[in-house]
């Protein structure tokens, strides 16, 4: 008896493991929040990259001509990643406002979207040129990147 | 008609001077705000700590001054704010020893809109230029994205705030016929002679 009920408790805790695993893996079945993810990761990476690069043009961190090299050279890794399938049609904050923060501005924009896209673009390759050069070189190219990342977030991102 | 007025002196120089810094200050951090750059944004975060330190200064001499600066005072009650608004539109000066029931009223507003500015500011960031408020590390990424928007909010409310101050200073040059800008440069106002 005392057997067999151990033997139900087991079972239904070993169910209800599987149902908690399978309800978080369907959370990321939706394709559309993958993009989501995927678009956010390389923000995040980013984010990442040019962080310690601001830091070093503010006076926060010492400079150093190596790392921010290699910190504007993943910038300029990240830019030859395709983000093909990582906009999907109303994968914007009105239909997601949980997962994204894009406007539908930027669906509804693609000129400016991709203007704001160029002027990062053209940022970061500037930055690549820059960083190894000295803190004077770096800090200019910093206002740059600045102004591409504010631009875009301003217009295209939900505050 | 300005023989039942005469100019008194109203305004001392602490406060004349603490209301043109603050103007200074706040003019300044506003543009700078809205039109900041990664080189600029530190001057808008002293521009920030300067209206915080002015604000903490008038909390104080709100509550220990004495006179017309006081909270007290310039909180006015239902009756004398309803009584004064009926005179408005008057083509005379308002001939207060101090704020009118409406200017106590502003004063307050401002003040309040400034010190959400500034404690939403403290805790936002901008993760385009790479700064952020020195508490902004000490609060949750939510509660510095709404303390972000906030601070977002609260530039076009300092705007509209500006806006009203400005206005309401030219209705009073040109239909009330009292200058209150030269008032709070030589401290001396138009006083009604039987108050």
């Amino acid at each position: 008896m005392k057997k067999t009920l151990l033997l139900m408790l087991m079972s239904t805790a070993l169910a209800m493991t599987n149902v908690t695993a399978h309800e978080a893996h369907a959370a990321e079945k939706d394709p559309v929040k993958k993009a989501i993810k995927a678009r956010q990761a390389a923000m995040v990476l980013r984010s990442w990259y040019a962080g310690p690069l601001f830091g070093m043009a503010k006076g926060d961190i010492e400079y150093d001509s190596e790392w921010a090299s290699a910190l504007a050279g993943s910038l300029k890794a990240e830019l030859a990643m395709t983000g093909r399938g990582m906009w999907p049609e109303e994968s914007d904050y009105e239909n997601y406002p949980d997962e994204s923060r894009s406007l539908p501005e930027l669906w509804l924009d693609p000129e400016g979207a991709q203007e704001a896209g160029m002027a990062y673009a053209d940022a970061v390759n500037e930055m690549a040129n820059a960083a190894g050069e000295g803190l004077g070189a770096l800090r200019s190219a910093v206002g740059q990147l600045g102004q591409s990342c504010k631009g875009c977030h301003e217009s295209y991102r939900a505050e | 008609m300005h023989q039942e007025y005469t100019h008194q002196y109203i305004w001392d120089v602490p406060i004349r001077v603490w209301h043109w810094l603050l103007a200074l200050s706040v003019i300044s951090g506003w543009l700078l705000g809205e039109f900041r750059t990664f080189t600029i944004m530190q001057w808008h975060f002293y521009a920030g700590y300067c209206t915080g330190t002015l604000l903490l200064v008038r909390i104080l001499i709100g509550f220990a001054g004495s006179g017309p600066v006081r909270f007290s005072v310039l909180l006015p009650g239902i009756p004398a704010l309803l009584g004064y608004i009926r005179t408005l539109f008057r083509r005379e000066p308002s001939g207060v020893r101090g704020h009118s029931p409406m200017g106590g009223l502003a004063t307050i507003a401002i003040l309040l809109c400034l010190l959400w500015q500034v404690t939403t500011g403290l805790m936002a960031e901008d993760d385009g230029l790479f700064f952020e408020g020195p508490l902004a590390s000490s609060v949750s990424a939510s509660a510095t994205r709404t303390a972000t928007r906030l601070h977002h909010y609260g530039a076009k409310a300092i705007l509209v705030l500006f806006a009203l101050h400005i206005g309401i200073m030219v209705f009073y040059r040109f239909w009330k016929r009292e200058n209150l800008v030269i008032a709070m440069i030589t401290g001396r106002k138009l006083v009604k002679r039987d108050r």
